[in-house]
């Protein structure tokens, strides 16, 4: 059997303990020195490479705003026109085509009915009034604005009064026409 | 309170001076290093770490502005390059809306818009200019009409309102067709119109960019809608003087003036378009 037998002082223990902690934190506070040197640099030479190309970016503006401002005059004009071409716009979407309404109209009059007034009565109806020859023209004029045809632009038409002129043998008529006010929009 | 410190009951001699100034020459380089390292987190690492993000979203926003003026640099120097045809293309746009009421050269072109169609007017009279509000973007003056004619001449009237370069927008209209002994069916019609204007005063934004794109197929599509609208030219001797309308602008026009209309109450066909009280009307117009 092996046996260390330690013949050093007691104040020699001390010393080579001492030596010893120097030794280990010596080279844990250089190693801690190294690491938190390298992330210094890593971090001091990425921000001063953000500042550099930031710079060169405010330079890049500078120069971007001075050529803009040269060419003012131009912008103006264009900025004046981008305007009205949007509120033009939005008003030639909007603008209803009344011609399309009064064509279509025109269009299922059965000959023999006579339409005396047109007027609207709100933004998507017309209250009409005539003489048609007898009832079943009236009856006629009801279902050609009624036809389920998609390019009719008419949604319903309902009679509103119907009568008889004893005298001359005809029929008085009025109706009410519901038509469909986004047909008559975008007509260009 | 005694603020005299006794340094004899301190008892200094007893403190160990060798035994720190020993520690210290025996740990030199530790805390050397560990000093170095506190004045490098505190003075580098520390002040770099907390720059990178604000650095960072500085950088992107610059990057973004820059590309954006280039982008506009660019969209000028195009334009710039175009300029005489975005001329050309404002003075369209001009003329569907223009920047001042311009009421008698309205009138005007009214006039022949009628005669044109082959009516025949029985009152012409501009009622009132409404203010652009808010939610309406342009200002309107305001037209009575009334007229006389065939139904064909009624909707030839309407198709030429509807294609004159001049916005005329019909805010409202009623007719009556009369069948008189000896002559043929005749069409009375009363019209309530509004032609838009609108006076545009645009500053140079630098750092906004430019919406207009004149070679987009956007902007060649509605060039080509204001090309195909028939222009109505007035020279000074076809201005028609207006007549001032005391009415307000919904109600219709004096039945007195358009016999045979029927008296049914007119009713707006625009209510997004609020009313407005008459402005007092300029000398110039009287």
């Amino acid at each position: 059997m092996r046996y260390d037998i330690n013949l050093l002082t007691k104040e020699e223990k001390v010393e080579q303990i001492q030596e010893k902690a120097v030794k280990v934190s010596s080279v844990l506070a250089v190693i801690l020195l190294l690491v938190v040197g390298g992330f210094s640099a890593k971090y001091y030479l990425a921000a001063s490479d953000l500042k550099k190309l930031i710079l060169s970016e405010d330079q890049k503006i500078i120069a971007s705003r001075s050529e803009i401002s040269s060419m003012k005059s131009t912008e103006v004009l264009a900025r004046n026109l981008s305007k009205k071409q949007e509120v033009l716009g939005e008003i030639l979407d909007n603008r209803p085509y009344y011609s399309e309404l009064l064509s279509q109209f025109y269009e299922r009059i059965p000959s023999g009915v006579g339409v005396r007034s047109f007027s609207f009565t709100d933004k998507a109806s017309i209250t009409l009034s005539g003489t048609a020859s007898n009832y079943l023209l009236v009856s006629d004029f009801l279902k050609n604005l009624n036809d389920s045809e998609d390019e009719n632009i008419f949604r319903s038409a309902t009679l509103n009064s119907v009568k008889l002129n004893s005298g001359s043998s005809t029929v008085d008529y009025s109706l009410i026409v519901n038509f469909d006010m986004e047909k008559l929009k975008n007509e260009l | 309170m005694n603020s005299n410190i006794n340094f004899k009951s301190l008892n200094l001699k007893n403190i160990d001076f060798k035994g720190i100034k020993n520690f210290l020459l025996n740990f030199l380089v530790p805390v050397i290093s560990l000093l170095a390292t506190l004045v490098m987190w505190l003075l580098v690492l520390k002040p770099s770490y907390k720059d990178l993000p604000n650095l960072k979203s500085d950088l992107t926003v610059k990057q973004n502005l820059a590309q954006q003026l280039d982008e506009k640099v660019n969209d000028l120097k195009l334009l710039v390059d175009y300029k005489q045809v975005l001329s050309e293309k404002s003075l369209l746009v001009n003329e569907a809306l223009i920047s001042q009421p311009e009421i008698p050269e309205l009138l005007a072109q009214i006039d022949k818009m009628v005669k044109e169609s082959g009516m025949t007017i029985s009152q012409l009279n501009y009622s009132n200019i409404e203010e652009a509000l808010e939610e309406i973007e342009y200002s309107s003056v305001g037209i009575a009409l009334g007229v006389k004619g065939s139904s064909a001449q009624l909707l030839s009237f309407l198709k030429i309102v509807e294609n004159a370069s001049r916005l005329v927008l019909i805010k409202d209209f009623h007719y009556s067709i009369s069948k008189q002994e000896g002559s043929s069916e005749e069409s009375v019609a009363s019209f309530e119109l509004f032609a838009p204007y609108l006076f545009v005063t645009s500053e140079a934004v630098t750092d906004e960019s430019i919406d207009i794109d004149i070679s987009s197929s956007e902007f060649q599509k509605f060039v080509d809608t204001l090309k195909s609208l028939k222009h109505y030219s007035i020279s000074p001797t076809n201005l028609v003087v207006p007549e001032v309308s005391e009415s307000s602008p919904l109600e219709s026009p004096a039945p007195t003036e358009v016999p045979g209309i029927p008296s049914v109450e007119p009713v707006s066909l625009e209510p997004e378009i609020e009313e407005l009280e008459a402005p007092p009307v300029e000398p110039a117009l009287e």
